[in-house]
């Protein structure tokens, strides 16, 4: 590690690939783009981009979270549970707060699990593969006994529709709601101590907390925000059908997970790139809605996400992570 | 050096002690550190050093005693505190941040923000301005992981001195450093203390102690033993001081090589050295010398397949040595105890007998199971041949001490009946006692007929073993001495890259 | 946590570590007995012949896989996609016995396992893709192409000896049960006298020094990967067995129900060291709980809160006990 003109010259090498990664993605979906106009004139269409766009955007959102959470070493496998959980708890105090009061009550439901996500891997020192874990259990059991097991319906409360069918300027109502989280979360990363301390605390965390920074607090923050962010999701995935139930966004961890690798955040924690994960989100929601155009069984789907994520990190330069080993993220 | 001015003492320490269940780590330890000098303090592993950085450094809290600055006690209950109270401390390994650029660094945690903002450009000027107290010459926005080592360490100074603090204290601040780098660092030594801070340097290396300090204060086992002005010292006296005898042996025992057992021509490594060529025979012990960065390290690992090799043959025992890693190293005789125990060495969660036995598996085995008994032959011999101190040999191996842990290594080593013994830093971090044992085996096995290819950048340890050397420096070799040429002087003149001229 | 000190000398570790090791290998086992022992006072059918055979056998199906995991997570890695396997194992298991009896079935299912064992090894340890995005992605190819040869459709099949495999008992006990517990002590065997086992352990715990030390690292890494693949294909095998019929999607968040079970057992996520006993004792224990809440007439939602608490508070005993051996190391 000592050396000179050699470490240098690798070191410029590897900035140089790291920094194409970032292109990858948009290229990949440029070309997916291009190849899926050639092969059907029914992909162009602007309530079919619209649609793609609309599915990449509840993935998104829960992505842009996770991005977070990654960059700061770790994950959240209880994204699912949380989306399920604000969305119930939500849509159910429509009746009583109306649909403004009860979509902040989902966020704020969404970012108290988050909280205690955080709060059991700060103060109990459980990892956090096995907090969130445990959390995903306990969240959606919470979800399921809140709703008895039961759908709610909200029948004549189309309001809440807005979060999924609402539009600004022919633009869907997930898209800009993506697009807003992912300018406030870059604002955040790039220009707030807060953002900057979540890299510290992903780059280098004994270090971190030696200078002082406040890395428990750091962490609980980070997770109310991708508990949040869960809610939203799980919210709009609600309004979509205007029903809620504890069932709902079953495997959105992974999903999530798996566009933010896509999208070029390395595991290792330290960096974050937010527009990759819209990219990635992007990228496999047009993958998905290609298969239908063409015709392709719905099963393909999934062979065809795994395959994009294990090509993704074929082509990736910063791989060697082992997430057993990174244990002590948050200790 | 003269003695700096100032007669209050900038730090104190009182009667401090520290101790641990069954060790005294430090035993009523009384010095000061005067502003604007360089205070060396030197002390073999164990001698207490550490936990009295840890002290100051706020990790610790001492058993009795008190810390003072400027007179007045202080307590440090957090790093946070320490830093506050005006002391840095710069450790082996260091506080970066990989990820983010020098001026973060620096100023983590204590960023210039404009409402929630942080103040991009305010921070970039006040990084500049901490650089250009001592003429560092960095870029604040560069991301530190795209630094050398060197550069990262002015970093870390950087981050010290942005703290305005009075007391500095570096451990080990030269173990990653080239010769040019140590040079470069003594000398911001010395600025910093000409600055007026006091700059308390924690150091195995007597010769850059004795080359910038102002004083040298002596431990051992948790005893403060002297501190003297370092005119008035000589290196045997701070030696003996350390050691609590005086040396017996530093001269290496007479050697008997034998037949020819490894021959390397031309060998290369890239990025790190080449132009290597050395024959090895049996019974002698060829040292690879020279300072930290000079290429010896990556020649080790070249030989035992853990680095490329751009170019060059070995021939081992007559046959071409083609290895694509460390298993067929092994298989093929060479037996390698790696520089970093705790990265490379030992495998903490198993057991002593396990970590010893690992690699010969093969060996012990009817049909598909371990024989146990053998096992446990092959560690109890081991035990006594290296002296090797555990309880029980079922223990798992953190919990050994440094020393023991070695010999654990080198048990490993051994078992696998190596026909070449390659030693990479053998006793690093390893208490004096242990070393002394390492040193008897390593004697006796060369006695027996081993090959042994010690790399090392302890100069004492490498006069101690080779009877044979070879200097690096800059990743070439500079020269080969023996006998009586074979001495201090002669492998500093290569070392430090003047006059490359072989020596027979 | 501390800058370099070597601090704490081998006294306390060696009397701190005897309640670690204690606490590792035999906790959960002991907890479990306490378990049976209150339920069997206090419900009155718990202790009741055919409900314990019950408990016996549901805790296998999660048990055999775990037994794989184990291997894995002591090596230092783990298997996300060890659900879909199971679902493919079981469907192909159950499509060989209509036509070619148990035995195949058993090795057709073994042997599926196998396979998508041995790509997820291919890929760590050669394409060198970390074990977390691998197995992610092998989860949904997995699942895509189980759904794609099967169309979604089940197989089934009533033969006497296969229903038999899963339902059935040997001298009282069930014998998916015994094959739990054979395979628990194959493992447990294996780990602790074979060349293999001692490697896994060398992997998990410093998979550097391991290849430093001889070890043939690409190779264990890759077996590793068979093994958890063999073991899964087997569990595969005992649930189409039992329900004899297989469906895709059949236990969605099995994966994360195995490594749970790893975890709650006493092995510890970092690799280097685990407890074969623990694991039998932690599968047997999350069925238990399910069953005393099913016998104590909790809501059945409860059951997913209780099983998240579970492995929450066990990992967080760990964590406070850290704390505190921190806290009385500082002063």
């Amino acid at each position: 590690m000592t050396f000179g003109t050699t470490e240098s010259k690798r070191l410029s090498m590897s900035r140089v690939l790291r920094s194409a990664q970032s292109y990858t993605v948009g290229l990949a979906v440029l070309a997916v783009g291009l190849v899926l106009t050639l092969l059907t004139n029914r992909f162009l269409r602007i309530d079919n981009v619209l649609n793609v766009l609309t599915n990449a955007s509840v993935v998104a959102i829960v992505g842009l979270g996770m991005t977070l959470a990654i960059a700061s070493g770790n994950f959240d496998l209880s994204v699912g549970s949380t989306a399920a959980f604000a969305g119930c708890v939500s849509m159910s105090l429509v009746p009583a707060l109306g649909v403004p009061l009860a979509i902040v009550a989902g966020l704020v439901a969404g970012a108290l699990v988050g909280l205690v996500n955080g709060l059991i891997m700060t103060e109990l020192r459980v990892p956090a593969f096995i907090t969130t874990l445990g959390m995903m259990s306990v969240v959606r059991g919470l979800a399921l006994i809140y709703t008895g097991g039961r759908d709610i319906y909200l029948y004549g409360q189309t309001e809440y529709k807005v979060l999924s069918g609402g539009h600004l300027l022919g633009i869907p109502m997930p898209v800009l709601l993506a697009l807003a989280l992912a300018a406030l979360l870059s604002s955040v990363l790039a220009q707030t101590r807060f953002g900057r301390h979540i890299l510290a605390v992903g780059s280098n965390l004994p270090s971190a907390r030696r200078s002082g920074v406040r890395t428990s607090q750091v962490l609980w923050g980070i997770f109310a925000i991708v508990g949040a962010a869960a809610a939203l999701s799980g919210m709009i995935i609600s309004a979509q059908v205007l029903t809620a139930n504890g069932r709902l966004a079953t495997g959105l961890e992974l999903n999530a997970i798996a566009v933010v690798v896509v999208g070029g955040t390395a595991l290792t924690g330290g960096k974050a790139s937010l527009s990759g994960t819209l990219l990635g989100a992007v990228l496999v929601a047009m993958i998905n809605n290609g298969l239908n155009l063409l015709n392709v069984p719905i099963f393909y789907q999934d062979l065809t996400v795994g395959l994009l994520l294990l090509v993704a990190l074929a082509l990736q330069v910063e791989r060697g992570w082992n997430p057993l080993t990174q244990l002590r993220r948050t200790q | 050096m003269s003695a700096p001015g100032s007669a209050q003492p900038l730090l104190r320490l009182r009667g401090l002690s520290r101790r641990f269940p069954g060790v005294q780590a430090l035993d009523n330890v009384d010095f000061d550190v005067l502003p604007g000098e360089v205070h060396a303090l030197v002390g073999e592993n164990g001698a207490g050093k550490s936990t009295l950085i840890n002290i100051l450094a706020g990790v610790l809290q001492p058993s009795h005693g008190t810390v003072e600055m400027d007179g007045h006690p202080i307590v440090l209950p957090t790093p946070l505190a320490a830093q506050n109270a005006g002391i840095s401390v710069i450790f082996q390994e260091f506080n970066l941040l990989p990820h983010l650029s020098v001026a973060e660094n620096v100023f983590l945690n204590r960023e210039p923000v404009r409402g929630l903002r942080i103040d991009w450009p305010t921070l970039y000027s006040r990084t500049r301005e901490v650089l250009a107290l001592l003429d560092i010459d960095l870029d604040p926005r560069t991301p530190v992981n795209n630094l050398p080592v060197a550069q990262q360490q002015l970093v870390e100074i950087t981050k010290a001195l942005s703290f305005k603090s009075r007391l500095i204290v570096m451990d080990e601040p030269t173990a990653a450093l080239s010769e040019r780098e140590v040079e470069r660092l003594l000398g911001l030594v010395r600025s910093l203390a000409n600055s007026g801070a006091g700059v308390l340097y924690v150091s195995h290396r007597l010769a850059e102690v004795f080359q910038v300090a102002d004083r040298i204060s002596v431990l051992r086992d948790g005893h403060h033993i002297l501190t003297a002005p370092t005119g008035e010292l000589t290196e045997q006296q701070v030696i003996s001081a350390m050691v609590g005898r005086e040396l017996v042996h530093t001269q290496c025992p007479e050697r008997y090589p034998g037949e020819m057992v490894m021959q390397v021509r031309d060998l290369a490594v890239p990025g790190a050295a080449s132009g290597v060529s050395f024959d090895l025979r049996a019974g002698e012990v060829l040292g690879l010398a020279g300072l930290m960065g000079c290429g010896s390290t990556e020649v080790m690992q070249a030989l035992f397949g853990l680095q490329p090799r751009s170019a060059g043959e070995v021939t081992l025992q007559g046959k071409a040595l083609v290895i694509d890693g460390p298993r067929a190293a092994i298989h093929s005789g060479l037996g390698f105890v790696p520089n970093d125990r705790k990265r490379n060495g030992i495998l903490p969660d198993l057991s002593v007998m396990h970590n010893v036995t690992i690699g010969i598996l093969d060996r012990m085995r009817q049909a598909a199971w371990i024989d146990r008994t053998q096992e446990r032959a092959v560690i109890d011999g081991y035990r006594g041949k290296l002296s090797i101190r555990y309880s029980n040999p079922s223990q798992r191996v953190s919990g050994l001490s440094g020393g023991n842990q070695q010999k654990v290594i080198l048990a490993r080593a051994l078992a696998e009946d190596c026909r070449v013994l390659l030693l990479s830093e053998p006793t690093r971090g390893v208490d004096v006692g242990a070393k002394a044992e390492i040193y008897t085996m390593i004697d006796r096995l060369v006695e027996a007929g081993m090959a042994v290819l010690l790399q090392s950048s302890e100069l004492p340890e490498v006069l101690r073993l080779a009877n044979r050397c070879i200097v690096f420096a800059g990743g070439r070799p500079q020269g080969e001495l023996s006998g009586a040429h074979l001495n201090q002087a002669a492998v500093m003149e290569l070392a430090t890259g003047l006059g490359a001229k072989e020596v027979a | 946590m501390t800058g370099s000190a070597q601090a704490i000398p081998q006294a306390t570790s060696r009397r701190g570590l005897d309640w670690d090791v204690m606490w590792e290998r035999y906790g959960i086992s002991a907890v479990l007995v306490v378990v049976w022992a209150i339920a069997a006072l206090t419900l009155p059918n718990f202790a009741s012949r055919d409900n314990l055979l019950n408990v016996l056998r549901q805790s296998s199906f999660v048990g055999v896989a775990a037994v794989g995991m184990t291997v894995a997570i002591i090596a230092g890695t783990f298997d996300l996609s060890v659900g879909s396997t199971l679902g493919l194992a079981a469907w192909v298991a159950v499509a060989v016995a209509a036509r070619w009896g148990v035995l195949a079935a058993m090795l057709a299912g073994v042997a599926t396992g196998t396979v998508v064992g041995s790509i997820n090894g291919l890929l760590v340890s050669r394409v060198r893709i970390p074990a977390f995005i691998t197995t992610l992605g092998m989860l949904f190819i997995v699942r895509g192409f189980h759904y794609v040869i099967t169309n979604g459709d089940s197989a089934r099949f009533n033969g006497k000896s296969f229903i038999w495999l899963g339902n059935g008992t040997i001298a009282g006990l069930p014998v998916p049960f015994w094959i739990f517990l054979l395979c628990a002590a194959l493992a447990a065997a294996v780990l602790a006298y074979t060349s293999f086992g001692r490697y896994v352990y060398a992997v998990g715990s410093n998979s550097e020094a391991a290849l430093v030390a001889g070890v043939p690292l690409r190779r264990i890494t890759a077996l590793v990967f068979v093994v958890i693949g063999a073991f899964t294909g087997l569990a595969g095998v005992l649930i189409g067995a039992r329900l004899y019929s297989a469906a895709p999607g059949l236990e969605p968040g099995f994966e994360l129900n195995v490594i749970a079970t790893v975890v709650l057992g006493g092995t510890r996520l970092a690799g280097g060291r685990g407890s074969m006993l623990g694991t039998v004792a932690a599968a047997s224990l999350f069925v238990t709980l399910t069953n005393i809440l099913n016998l104590a007439h909790a809501d059945p939602f409860m059951q997913k809160v209780a099983v998240g608490l579970v492995l929450l508070v066990a990992l967080s005993i760990e964590g406070i006990r850290q704390r505190l051996a921190e806290r009385l190391a500082r002063s």
